[in-house]
Order: C-alpha cells, then structure tokens, then sequence
C-alpha cells in the first residue's frame, strides 16, 4: 500500500540495496555500455552510432510519434505481465492473449460494419479482453487446483494462439485480392483516432496510460490489489491472514490475459486495422522484459516500455540512413535483457562503490 | 598465563546507521563453555558471524593464540578450526546424512571413498555417544539429529572451537538436555564451546564463563561461579524486570471454542489428531502441552481453518465451523499467532505496514468498499509500533530490518490491536528476548481479562503454568489430561508430556 522500493519479483531475499534511482537507472547504463563495446569491436563509433539512434527516436514530431507508437503495444504487454508477477503467477502467455484478442478486435470490425463506431469500438475491445482472458483461463485453472506449472502452459499456449489465429484467418477470413495472409479491414468507424496524423500513433496510447493508472490504483488503493500483492509476496501469511489463494491467483490470471487480449486488440483497432498473420514481433516477450526492468512498478514499467519503444524505433530508421545492421540493435536489446533480470545489488563491489559515489 | 584461545580487541561492525558491535573485547579460554548472552539485537549473532569468518569487522583486532588473524570468509575459519552451527542448518535434504557429513572434504581421490565415510562417521558417533541413520536422507532426521550431524561435520573438519547460535530454540527439552552432554563431553576433550543463548537457566547448566551484551557493547564477562541469574538478567536488560503479576482472575464465561472428537491426519494419511475434544471460555487460558511432533500443529492448523479435520466437529460460539475458511473464522473474532514467524505470521520481504495490517486490510477504518487508505495504514502502523514497543524500523521499511523479538511484538500487535474473541497462539515467546517475552505474556494476560478465549500451545513449563487457567496434554495425537493449573506442578506437567502415566 505504501509504495516504496518495488518489490523483487520472486519474494526472495533482498540482499544489498543500491540507491534507488541507481539501481533502476543502472541496468539500462550497462546494457548502453555493452553495445558500445559491440560497436567499438566492429569498428564503429558508439557515440555516433547512439546519437543517431537518439535522433531517429527523438530528433522531432513525427519521430517522437513513431517512438510513442512503438511503445503503445508493449505498454500493454508490460502491464499485462506485471499484473500476473505481482500476483507471485509468472505468466508468460501475454503473446498469446495478444494474438486472440487481436484477432477478436478484428473479427468483430469487419463482421458488423453497420453498427456506429463507438458500440463497434466498445464490442471490439470488450470481445478482445474476454478472449485475451480466456487463453489465461486453462493455465490458471490448472496451476490453482493441479499445481500445473503456469510458466510451461503458458509458454506453449503462445503457440497454439499464433497457430490458431493463423489457420482462421488463412482459411475462413482471407481479404480478397491481397497476396499476404490478412483478413479483410475493419470498418473505418473502428479506428481509433490518431493523435498525429501521417504517424502511426493512436489513441491507444491514452487507453495505455489509463490502464497504467488504474494498475497503479488497483496495487495502492484498493484492498483487492493489496492481497493479490501479499499472495505474490508472502503466501503463507496471506492464507493464514485469510486470503483465498486460489482466488486471488485466479485473478490475476485472467487479468493479465484481459490485458494481454487488449494489447493486440488496441494495435488492430489503432494501427494495422486488421489482423495480420503473425503480426506480432514479440511484444508480449518484450512485455516480460518491460516488467521485470520496471520491477512491477507503475513508473517503471512506462519506462521500460519506452526504451524499448525507442530501440524498436530509433533501430528501425538507423538501419535505413546508416550502415549499422540491426542485429546490432538486437544484441543491445539483448544485453538489456540479460541486465534486466540480474539483480545487481548482489554485486559487493558496485553497491561499495555506489555508497561512495 | 597463557594466551586465550580467541582474543578480540576493540571488534568493530556497523550495518549502515546501526552500530552491530561497539568495540567489543572478548577473551575465551581454550578447553571451556562460554555462553553470550544479551536481548535480541544485542549484537551478539554479528560478534559469532566475525568469530566464524562469516562476517569482517569494520575495525579492531582478532587474535587466536595470541596472534593477530585475518578470516578470508568461513572455508578459511575451518582450516584455522572455527566452525559455526547455524539456527538454520546448512545441510542438503536429499542427501544422506553420511553425504552430508563429507560434503566439501569427500575421501578418495575420484569416486567417493564411501567405506572410509563410514569410518569416519562410525568414530565421531561414538564420540558423542549419539547414534545416527548413516543412509537416512537428511530430510527423514528429526531437528535434534540434524544439529547433532552438523555437530559432527564441524569435527569432521577438525573444528576444535566451535559456536553454537542458539542452539536449543530448535530443540525439546529433552533434546536439549543431550545437546548440552554433547557440549560437555566437547570441552573435556579440549575443544573450545561458544554458545549464544537467551536462557539463563541454560548458562548456569553448562556454561563455566558467561559475557553479557547489550546494544552491541559487552557489558560483563564473569565466571558463571561467581555471579547468578538474577545479577546476569540485570545486565542483559539495563533493570530490574519484576515479572509481573499474570494470575488469572478467575472469571470465566460462556465456552467460545469446543472441539468434539476432532481427528486429523498427515500428508501421508497417518493419524496425527485422534478423538481430541476440549473447550476453551471466555476470558480463558487453556494451555495445550506437548513435546514438538504430538500434533499441535495439526490441532492448530485444524482449528484455524488451514487444515481439513478428517472427523469430529469444531464450534464457535456453539455454531459448528469445521467446514468454513480461515478468512470466515477470522471475521468471527478468530486471532492467530503463528509458531511459524517468518512464513505465516510475517514476511520479511513485505514492509513493516503491510506486516502490521495483513489481516485488518479489509476491515474500516483501513479500508471502506474496497478502497484502501494508504495514510490511515500508515497511522495505524505507527501506532501499534508504539503501543507494542517495536523498536527498529519505520513503517516502510522491509520487516526484515526487525529483530526476531522485534517482529514478534509486531505479530502480536497485529493480533491484539483489537480483543479477539478466540486468540490461537503458538510458542508465542520462542526465541524473543526476556523482555520482549514478558510484554507478550503481559498482552496474553491482558486479552485474557478483557474476555478474549485463548489457546496456548506451548512447550515452555514455565509459561504455561505462569498463564494458564487449564493444561491439557497432548500426547501422540491423543488428549492424555485435562486439569487445572492448581493440580499441576512442573514435575508432573514434564512428565505427562514425556508420555508417563499421570
């Protein structure tokens, strides 16, 4: 309730502490550091090299829309998984909520173009939340009542969805005339408005905001996020205080899908407008990684979403105006990743120096 | 005069703002028992973790024989023969106790050389006159043989000073009474005891010198010879503490909890409940007697609604409940004191705030149609940290900051912030400091004339006889007598609980 420290996603032992802003700051410092040793070793110019990625992200309006564009999705994603973690659920499944609730979105856009947009709009996002939670359901049952891991059910059911989307849209709603597996458009009146026009932005990005708000809200207001983070933290004392374990992890559960069913549903409405084949570059795995950066917490999962939005972006338009590959964008993605889930408080020599500092 | 075994001079740990240990001197001869003692948070665990090369001081000078040394961590203490057994062993579950016993210094060069293991093993047991299950997983031992196996890794490792972290907080009476042959038989062979303890009935029975710390300082070292428990008590606590008055009034009311015929079983199926059935009144203490093991936590865990009963009925307030949950009992007035204090009565990983109101979250002024107010947590927290004298950290910090003591208060803060109409405590006072065990006996006491019914399981025999109005013993499973504390005695209670006739 009183939000401090974000608290480690395990409920392991919390060893040395580094000064707060230090050790959030400290992994994407790292991670910036490793590339520039990957640029160096291929005889590029690191500082140029992140100057340019900083300009193509950032450099203007349409830049900066691109970036915020490319956040929205793993804004989502990243709440979505949070909401699981901090139940003590490690759903790795986000991908796959995001796939149905994609394709729930869309379904319901091309199949009642009559309906005026804000109740098509309203059936869209509620039947890609439904379905989103639904592929959440299975696994959450399994691990209350079965003690199934969700972490195994969750991962393959990613699969099932991408595969399922796939032969549904390949076999019973392929767009005449087009060469690529899509199905057709939704109606214009279930667009989500832009808030740049000629970018990719849309209005998307609010509902993102908001939903950050309301996790906010649910983790330090309200009684129900207060034992959801008890079950996640402490189990033991959550049952004997009288919190319903099963419950509670259920929950968590099914909002996380809900979430994750809105992640892809949002990009349909907001920014292919259909579904798409294997649309999805990952984002709900990059949505692990945005949480466990942003160790669950409001301000630092925003900030994980938007680095990565900015690597996503700023990588893409590198690319194109210059020689660096974008594998090399990969490797620091990569490397970020890896620092992420390291808890670098472990290390005596860096908290002794930071204590210096 | 020779030179003691261990000397520190002017020892030196701080954790941040707190100063663990304040330029500690300690002088322990080689051959003895010396027994540390001192309130939870006194620094006495910090002083045994430099002893044993777990920890590096800050400053000061630590000598063995004489000579200035200096620990490179715990594998460099046990060359030099320091070695350390934990509260918490270090042993693997799944591994056999012979495993256990070589693992780090196994014999043979490339396979395991299991017959000279067995060698080894067969000579140490023998020299504790402590028989052990070689092939038993460490996970099938009882607490007392797994400290005895730590025991004999240290000397397998030809440990000669070895230091104990209060040893017996684990153990029954019994089997503390065998740790201390095993201790004694020790020091006659010349190794050096360091034992740490709260129990000053435990100093005076083996301990021949005695050092007294508080806040981190050491205040006395005598010869247990030449003082008493009443003088070192006084040291430990900076007072006298007269133990207050906790007879009960005698005014006893309607029955709030009854058991008829409660049976429960374990995780395999076997009976650990048989047939219990007692009730406990209003304005009550009803202590459940027993050695570890004779199902108190079964009984526990039945009556708080964590645990199935596999038959009988359970009442509250004459309404059957055996089939509702733990929070349905909890809304009832139902308070639970949990033996298993950081698990199930606290988290050390949540905040001190999220500790102090875990079950009272749902309830106004905490909480009103779901919302929480963050503020009013905040001043409820702080106020049970004053009413129950929590010292140690603010309401945001991790519960982990606390002392064992310390943390307790918290727990028993939590659970009486408002008189419970059933109150289940377990072994509420073990392993807390003097003080802090009278403030809780002193909270029991209060609950127990402002009307609350309370159940106390508990192995201390002093305990139960200072609180309770009714003993019961339980004694594999079964109830094997029900009396009032006025027919009981300390000799009769022991031996009831040992399973002799009554």
């Amino acid at each position: 309730m009183i939000e401090t420290a974000p608290a480690p996603l395990s409920g392991g032992p919390v060893r040395g502490r580094l000064p707060g802003a230090l050790r959030l700051l400290a992994p994407f410092l790292i991670a910036l550091g490793a590339g520039a040793v990957v640029l160096w070793a291929t005889g590029r110019d690191a500082f140029a090299v992140y100057g340019q990625l900083a300009d193509a992200a950032l450099g203007g309006g349409t830049q900066i829309a691109d970036t915020l564009a490319a956040t929205t999705p793993i804004l989502f994603t990243g709440i979505a998984t949070a909401l699981a973690f901090r139940a003590g659920a490690f759903n790795v499944g986000v991908e796959g909520s995001l796939y149905v609730g994609a394709f729930a979105a869309a379904w319901t856009g091309f199949s009642f173009p009559h309906l005026p947009g804000a109740p098509l709009l309203a059936l869209a996002a509620l039947l890609a939340a439904l379905a989103g939670a639904a592929w959440a359901l299975l696994p959450a049952l399994a691990r209350a009542w079965l003690d199934v891991s969700e972490v195994v059910t969750t991962l393959m059911l990613n699969y099932v969805a991408i595969l399922l989307t796939s032969y549904l849209v390949n076999d019973h709603f392929l767009a005449r005339g087009v060469a690529n597996s899509m199905s057709p458009m939704i109606a214009p009146q279930a667009r989500l408005p832009p808030l740049l026009p000629g970018s990719q932005l849309s209005a998307a990005l609010l509902l993102g905001l908001l939903l950050l708000a309301g996790y906010w809200f649910l983790f330090s207001r309200s009684t129900l996020g207060f034992e959801l983070r008890l079950v996640g933290l402490a189990p033991r004392l959550a049952r004997a205080s009288g919190v319903d374990l099963r419950r509670s992890l259920v929950i968590a559960m099914l909002a996380s899908g809900l979430v994750g069913g809105w992640a892809g549903g949002f990009q349909v409405l907001g920014v292919i407008h259909r579904f798409v084949d294997g649309f999805s570059p990952g984002y709900g795995f990059t949505g692990i990684a945005v949480a466990i950066l942003g160790r669950n917490h409001p301000l630092g999962i925003l900030a994980g979403a938007l680095f990565f939005g900015i690597l996503t972006s700023g990588g893409g338009m590198v690319q194109l105006v210059s020689s660096i590959p974008i594998d090399l964008v990969n490797v620091v993605q990569g490397t970020l990743m890896v620092f992420a889930v390291a808890d670098l408080g472990r290390l005596g020599w860096l908290r002794r120096w930071a204590g210096r500092a | 005069m020779s030179a003691p075994r261990i000397g520190l001079r002017g020892i030196v740990k701080r954790y941040g703002p707190i100063v663990a240990n304040d330029r500690v001197d300690l002088d322990v001869a080689a051959g003895g028992i010396h027994a540390v003692v001192g309130e939870n948070g006194a620094g006495k665990t910090t002083l045994m973790r430099i002893i044993a090369g777990l920890v590096e001081p800050d400053a000061g000078r630590y000598e063995l024989d004489g000579r200035p040394v200096r620990l490179r961590g715990p594998a460099d203490a046990i060359r030099r023969g320091i070695g350390m057994v934990h509260q918490r062993f270090q042993l693997v579950e799944e591994l056999s106790a012979l495993e256990n016993l070589v693992l780090g210094a196994t014999p043979g060069r490339l396979r395991f050389d299991r017959r000279a293991a067995r060698t080894a093993a067969r000579r140490l047991a023998e020299q504790l006159a402590a028989e052990l299950d070689w092939e038993a997983p460490v996970a099938q031992l009882s607490v007392g043989q797994r400290q005895r196996l730590e025991i004999m890794r240290l000397l397998y490792r030809r440990a000669d000073i070895l230091i104990f972290d209060e040893p017996t907080s684990v153990l029954t009476p019994g089997e503390a009474e065998l740790l201390f042959g095993i201790m004694r038989r020790l020091a006659a062979d010349g190794r050096t005891i360091l034992f740490i303890t709260h129990k000053l009935p435990e100093v005076f029975a083996v301990a021949q010198h005695v050092t007294v710390m508080r806040r981190g300082r050491v205040v006395a070292t005598s010869a247990v010879a030449d003082t008493d428990p009443r003088q070192v008590g006084r040291q430990m606590v900076g007072e006298d503490l007269t133990p207050p008055d906790l007879r009960p009034s005698g005014r006893v009311g309607r029955p709030v909890l009854a058991l008829r015929e409660v049976s429960a079983t374990g995780g395999r199926g076997e009976p650990r409940l048989r047939r219990v059935s007692f009730e406990v009144a209003e304005g009550e203490i009803v202590g459940v007697a027993g050695v570890e093991g004779n199902g108190q936590r079964e009984l526990v865990e039945v009556v708080m609604g964590l645990r199935q009963p596999a038959g009988g009925e359970i009442l509250l307030d004459g309404r059957p409940c055996g089939h509702r949950g733990v929070r349905e009992r909890r809304d009832l007035g139902v308070a639970f004191i949990s033996e298993d204090r950081d698990g199930e009565g606290a988290s050390l990983d949540a905040t001190i705030a999220d500790n102090a109101v875990a079950t009272a979250y749902r309830r106004p002024p905490l909480a009103r149609a779901g919302l929480l107010s963050p503020g009013r947590v905040r001043r409820a927290t702080e106020d049970l940290i004053r009413r129950f004298g929590v010292q140690g950290g603010r309401p945001g910090a991790p519960a982990r900051v606390l002392s064992g003591g310390n943390l307790q208060r918290l727990v028993v803060g939590r659970e009486l912030s408002r008189v419970p109409r059933l109150l289940v405590a377990a072994h509420p006072t073990r392993g807390v400091d003097l003080r802090g065990t009278v403030f809780i006996r002193q909270q029991l006491h209060r609950a127990r004339e402002a009307g609350a019914a309370i159940l106390l399981v508990s192995e201390e025999i002093v305990e139960l006889l200072e609180l309770c109005d009714r003993i019961v013993v339980l004694y594999r499973g079964r109830i094997t007598a029900d009396l009032p504390v006025a027919r009981v005695t300390a000799e009769r209670l022991g031996a009831l609980m040992a399973g002799l006739a009554a």
